[in-house]
């Protein structure tokens, strides 16, 4: 038993700490404690008014230099550096209370109509013919087809006479009043297969005589008003 | 309270397509006043200020979902702002043929226009000394006296040297001075 504590002893005595510690670490020590008890109680406050002073106080700190333009003014400026800063506009009253942005609903693709009045030619041109194609093949329900090229030749015409002597503002609302038209007299599913293929046969399939018809009459009424002013 | 979070609050909560108005809401309020007086300091009428702050807005709502958050919300908020101002001032020149700049026409003409304006006081005559300046100029002006914005904020949002932005604006200050004198 002497023995055994002799060697401890010895042991002891002669031996370095063989564990390393952070420098620091015991100064450190109190504070790492306390903080970690304060983490663990959740005891965190804000002083009271706090958030609702932080914008301003952002705001405060971006012109923190305030002094530094003041003298800056001075150097360069005396005398303007003497007026009043405050803008002298009159907004109306609770102007911002009452601004309202008015957010898009969604991504909508917008097409610009610009003043191309060749390309528009062509469109309503490429149109009319069709209107003529769909009038023909409505009058050739009837059989009556001596009727049908008398009223294609005068109507094809007339369209053509009636494009040369319209002008950029017409077209662009003849072609925005037709596109209004078609949306009001057809459904999205029947006015879609309408609007985007040239097969003018498997068009009029999805279509009734009688929205082929209205929309024939609708349009014919509309190139005619377009033109009036002009012809 | 939503309105009264910070930046990055608002832009994690505008992420949230629950609170993305609300989010929006927040920041069209915290910063509409700044912005407003930004604007119509350059375009000087309240209609064409107010149509401005509002098409700013819409592009605010377009891009704030990839706005990248390692320069500060206001920062890029004053830019677009600043942005708009003068593509409107440039689409109004071209609209009307005639340069706004030029004196009794334009935008110095439009500040003699404005409600309550009287020649004989000094910041109705800093007004027209103002709009007297090259664009570019009055942007750098306005931020700096109305806004007190620091040479490096203004950096940010111009996207031009500190060194250039003090430049333009003694160069600004000193014109104005001399209009003031003068007039």
């Amino acid at each position: 038993m002497e023995q055994e504590y002799y060697i401890l002893n010895k042991i002891k005595s002669n031996s370095i700490e063989p564990y390393k510690v952070p420098d620091d670490y015991f100064i450190n020590l109190i504070s790492n404690i306390l903080l970690k008890i304060s983490l663990q109680n959740k005891t965190y406050k804000v002083p009271e008014n706090y958030f609702e002073n932080l914008s301003s106080q952002i705001i405060n700190k971006v012109t923190y230099n305030n002094t530094e333009i003041k003298t800056e003014l001075e150097s360069i400026a005396p005398l303007l550096s003497t007026i009043s800063n405050k803008t002298p506009y009159f907004i109306p009253d609770n102007y911002f209370n009452s601004i309202a942005v008015y957010l898009p609903v969604s991504k909508t693709k917008i097409v610009e109509f610009k003043s191309t009045r060749n390309w528009i030619k062509y469109a309503v041109a490429a149109s009319a013919i069709f209107i003529v194609a769909i009038f023909s093949l409505l009058v050739n329900k009837n059989s009556n087809e001596e009727l049908l090229a008398l009223h294609n030749q005068s109507l094809k015409i007339n369209v053509e006479k009636s494009i040369q002597n319209i002008n950029d503002d017409d077209l662009n609302n003849l072609v925005i009043n037709n596109k209004a038209i078609v949306l009001n007299i057809l459904d999205e599913t029947s006015v879609a297969p309408f609007l985007h293929s040239t097969n003018i046969q498997s068009d009029i399939n999805y279509l009734t005589i009688e929205e082929i018809e209205a929309y024939f009459e609708e349009n014919k009424i509309k190139i005619n008003n377009s033109v009036a002013p002009n012809s | 309270m939503i309105l009264n979070q910070g930046d990055k609050e608002l832009l994690s909560l505008f992420k949230e397509p629950s609170n993305k108005e609300k989010a929006f809401t927040a920041i069209i309020k915290k910063y509409q006043e700044k912005l407003y007086w930004h604007i119509r300091r350059m375009v000087v009428v309240h209609e064409d200020a107010d149509d401005v702050l509002q098409n700013m807005f819409i592009k605010v709502w377009n891009g704030l979902e990839n706005f990248r958050e390692d320069s500060q919300l206001y920062t890029w908020l004053y830019r677009i702002a600043t942005n708009e101002s003068l593509t409107f001032i440039e689409q109004q020149k071209r609209r009307f043929s005639v340069s706004i700049d030029e004196e009794d026409t334009g935008l110095a003409n439009q500040v003699k226009a404005s409600e309550g304006f009287d020649v004989n006081k000094l910041e109705w005559k800093l007004q027209i000394a103002i709009q007297k300046l090259p664009e570019k100029q009055r942007v750098v002006f306005n931020l700096r006296y109305y806004d007190e914005l620091p040479y490096e904020e203004m950096s940010r949002i111009l996207e031009t040297s500190e060194g250039a932005l003090k430049a333009s604006y003694h160069h600004a200050a000193k014109k104005i001075e001399d209009f003031i004198r003068n007039h």
